[in-house]
């Protein structure tokens, strides 16, 4: 069995990170040190409990990144993943998650997966697109927001978390489909710490960096530009509740029923 | 020449929900910028309520009633509201930032040709561009986008826009779209699990309900206790100065000295929301905060404000809860 597991590069230290001086975008430093997505890295730590569950598999990492994103992708590995491959781009390069789904896609079209993993959503942009994106592209079917995920010869037995911890639990016939995608929710798991005998081995393979233009021509292609950055109000948008008391309560209870919390 | 704006709902409840309000609500926002017509997609369950809702304000509402499928409305919303969008052919399609939208409106983008822009705050006309303001790093910053194509599809967040009505000139109408039966998935749902109703603790409770000075006296904590207990995976805490008076064990404090918690769920009862206080529940998910004081700083971070006095709001609260059971 084969699964690709899609995680992106994220700056470490956030509290310290400034807007540049176009004002829209992150500020790059030379020496800026960059970790695995917290998501992305609960979507390596389910590929590689399968992996440990099902003899025969294999797991690809792949990012969208600068060259120094390979820190990542040999974390991911020495979790225990087999192979590791860069789809590069210039540092500081905004790319939507259409942009970036396009060229994710590519990737899975040019070799056959089972599975494909992609963290649910980035810590940073917290747009929650790049996995359904991938799966749309692909024509295959999608769960996210998965909190389990069971696997045998026959059926592939997903949970999937809604709101108010509301959860759906789901089957897929293994012979009715080909290749389907997962984005992870944080909570699956415990992502491990790779061993340092993972991580010198991991360090010693070779990476496939992918930096050809005709394959990188979607670059071009974006469905959304930043206009400007800028540092949030703090304040929430707090919505008041006028009216009588029981007018109050009355709504009050509502919101709270709509958020499944009431006993 | 109006813009036609195309308002993607899910319908769980018979009432309508809050979200639903507030999509109508950010097409309002949109329509004191240009000119709009609205049509709406309600999806789900018990739609009678909402679709009146949607027609009484102006919309051209299409009801998909998904209660006969086995499958979850998430696997199917895709296949269903495609061909309907196809027909109707929006410049802007909302729908709620949840794990509803999440499920289809990026794949539905794709397909589109559209720009995807989630879990939009706030929208605003800039250079004759609709600018789409969302947060990213964690709130830290806000991102302001705008789309690069014709179409756009965007997801807003939970409370961001006022459920407003819209101008009601306009003739509503409604349509019952019926699932075709040949609509499948290979995603079957097996059944739903809702969490146990029972107290949990402190760390992993969903919903914390915390007092402050304001709740006035000793004897008011055990009014708090019952009132947690309204709530499922509930706990109880306070605000250090209610805890210096010795009203609450040090162990159910909330704040820079105490606990940081950050639950579903957040109801500061009587407390002012000094800096302290915040940093310990300031990210909880949602923010409410009963308050007789309507300059109380607690206001100035919540999602819900309620200024009425905590003891009579929790006690109707109460009598009305009970009731229902």
């Amino acid at each position: 069995m084969k699964i690709l597991v899609c995680v992106k590069p994220i700056l470490e230290n956030s509290e310290n990170i400034q807007i540049n001086s176009q004002g829209n975008g992150i500020h790059m430093t030379q020496n800026a040190k960059y970790r695995l997505n917290r998501f992305d890295a609960h979507a390596v730590e389910a590929a590689v409990v399968i992996k440990e569950q099902i003899p025969g598999t294999s797991i690809d990492i792949v990012t969208v990144g600068p060259s120094f994103s390979d820190t990542i992708v040999k974390r991911a590995m020495g979790m225990g993943a087999d192979n590791g491959m860069i789809i590069q781009i210039e540092p500081g390069l905004y790319l939507p998650p259409s942009t970036i789904s396009a060229l994710l896609a590519k990737i899975a079209r040019q070799r056959t997966y089972d599975f494909i993993f992609c963290g649910m959503m980035s810590e940073d942009e917290m747009n929650a697109q790049t996995g359904q994106m991938i799966a749309a592209r692909l024509n295959i079917p999608v769960i996210s927001g998965v909190i389990d995920v069971q696997i045998s010869d026959q059926q592939i037995q997903v949970i999937r978390e809604r709101e108010g911890g509301v959860r759906e639990h789901l089957v897929v016939n293994r012979s009715d489909i080909q290749t389907m995608l997962l984005t992870i929710q944080a909570g699956i798991n415990q992502p491990r710490y790779p061993g340092l005998s993972a991580l010198l081995n991991a360090n010693s393979k070779k990476l496939s960096i992918i930096n050809d233009k005709e394959f990188l021509s979607e670059i071009s292609q974006r469905d959304q530009s930043i206009r400007a950055i800028h540092k949030a109000t703090k304040t929430r948008q707090g919505k008041y509740i006028d009216g009588v008391i029981d007018d109050k309560v009355k709504q009050f209870i509502d919101i709270m029923k709509e958020r499944n919390v009431l006993i | 020449m109006k813009t036609t704006i195309f308002i993607i709902a899910e319908q769980i409840e018979k009432k309508v929900s809050s979200m639903a309000k507030e999509l109508l609500g950010c097409a309002f926002e949109i329509e004191k910028i240009i000119p709009v017509s609205v049509h709406t997609i309600l999806i789900g369950d018990h739609l009678d309520h909402a679709t009146d809702y949607f027609v009484d304000n102006g919309c051209q509402v299409k009801s998909v009633d998904l209660s006969p499928l086995k499958a979850s409305p998430l696997d199917m919303a895709l296949k269903i509201i495609e061909p309907i969008i196809n027909t109707v052919q929006p410049t802007i399609i909302i729908t709620g930032h949840n794990s509803f939208s999440i499920a289809f409106l990026p794949q539905l983008a794709i397909h589109l040709d559209a720009s995807c822009i989630t879990g939009v705050k706030k929208i605003f006309q800039k250079d004759n561009q609709l600018v789409f303001s969302r947060y990213i790093w964690n709130t830290k910053f806000e991102s302001q986008v705008y789309s690069e194509k014709k179409r756009i599809a965007i997801s807003i967040l939970a409370g961001a826009f006022q459920a407003k009505q819209m101008n009601t000139e306009r003739p509503g109408s409604k349509i019952q779209v019926e699932v075709p039966d040949n609509l499948t998935t290979p995603i079957k749902l097996q059944f739903i699990s809702r969490p146990p109703d029972t107290e949990s603790n402190f760390d992993d409770a969903d919903v914390i309900v915390a007092a402050g000075q304001g709740i006035g006296a000793l004897e008011n904590i055990e009014k708090l206790r019952l009132f947690s207990k309204c709530f499922k995976r509930s706990s109880i805490a306070g605000s250090r100065p209610l805890i210096d008076m010795g009203w609450l064990p040090y162990k159910y404090q909330v704040g820079i000295t105490g606990k940081t918690v950050s639950p579903f769920i957040y109801i500061a009862c009587g407390i002012s929301g000094s800096s302290q206080h915040v940093a310990g529940m300031g990210s909880s998910e949602y923010i409410v905060a009963i308050n007789s004081d309507p300059n109380a700083a607690i206001f100035n971070v919540s999602d819900l404000c309620i200024v009425h006095d905590t003891i009579e709001f929790m006690d109707k609260c109460m009598e009305i809860i009970c009731l229902a059971l």
